[in-house]
């Protein structure tokens, strides 16, 4: 094979492998929201303000509501937070109600979500 | 000379991938002087202050949320809490008996009381007491009855950060 030879399917293949071999653990990082150096405190101050969230949904009585929209949270402004809960019968157990809380926060193409759910009896023993 | 394959020099896409290896290298040294660097490890720091106090803050929060009963501020705001919990065998500890936390001289305590005293507690978990030192305008704010919110604002140690402030809403599991 000559110099100019362009390049086979087999070798631009091991290309993407090599490749993907690298950037992997990268992307796996980025899916869990833990690049440890970029942006922790922002993500830490994401996850306590969904607690907060949680909590304050969990002392107020039940009202169903599904698909409601985010709503800036408050004190998180700079960080551009936006949150909600979903309060919504759940789908397998008809005694129980599932309170999904989400925030959101960054710019599209990085946006990042944390969510947190949590299953309670229908009537408070 | 090779005469076999005819090549001389090395060629274009040698040149390509050595600088591209060079720029890796470069930008990988770097890289590493940043992380090195007294910028990051203040921000270390400080990140592990902050995540310290709030490791703090969900030791307070489940503590006050499985209280078995919560006394103190009953309604509105004040600057210290008081609740009843259940012993180990899950009886509920006689009245006279009360834990909670204050706010005061700047830090955040644990401390328990009865009809004679209040004192500092040892240790809270892996906290030991004052919980927090350098706060300000800590106030536990009693939202709705099944609701308390603590908020204050503190300094960290190095003077780095100042008036940060935390906020935590518990459901008062028990109300």
């Amino acid at each position: 094979m000559s110099d100019s030879a362009p390049r086979s399917m087999f070798e631009k293949l091991l290309y993407v492998g090599i490749a993907t071999f690298f950037l992997w653990p990268f992307v796996q990082l980025w899916s869990i929201k833990a690049i440890p150096v970029f942006e922790s405190d922002a993500h830490l101050r994401a996850s306590v303000a969904l607690e907060n969230l949680m909590e304050g949904a969990l002392s107020r009585p039940f009202e169903r509501s599904y698909n409601s929209p985010f709503e800036p949270v408050p004190g998180c402004e700079d960080l551009g937070l936006v949150g909600r809960v979903e309060i919504l019968p759940h789908p397998e157990f008809p005694a129980n109600v599932l309170v999904r809380a989400q925030v959101r926060w960054g710019m599209f193409p990085l946006t990042k979500n944390l969510s947190l759910e949590y299953l309670r009896a229908r009537t408070r023993p | 000379m090779n005469i076999k394959t005819g090549r001389k020099g090395i060629t274009l896409w040698e040149i390509a991938l050595f600088t591209v290896f060079l720029a890796v290298a470069g930008g990988a040294s770097v890289f590493f002087f940043f992380l090195n660097s007294d910028d990051m490890k203040r921000a270390q720091q400080k990140f592990a202050w902050v995540q310290n106090i709030n490791d703090m803050l969900d030791e307070v929060s489940n503590e006050i949320a499985n209280s078995v009963q919560f006394e103190h501020p009953f309604n509105g705001s004040s600057r210290e809490c008081f609740f009843r919990t259940a012993g180990d065998t899950g009886a509920l500890v006689p009245s006279v008996f009360e834990e909670g936390f204050v706010f005061a001289d700047g830090s955040l305590t644990y401390v328990t009381r009865n009809a004679a005293a209040t004192t500092g507690m040892k240790r809270l978990g892996r906290f030991t007491n004052p919980l927090v030192t350098n706060c300000r305008d800590g106030k536990f704010t009693r939202v709705s009855p099944g609701r308390l919110e603590i908020s204050f604002k503190a300094d960290s140690p190095d003077g780095s950060v100042t008036s940060r402030e935390f906020t935590r809403v518990i459901q008062l599991r028990n109300q």
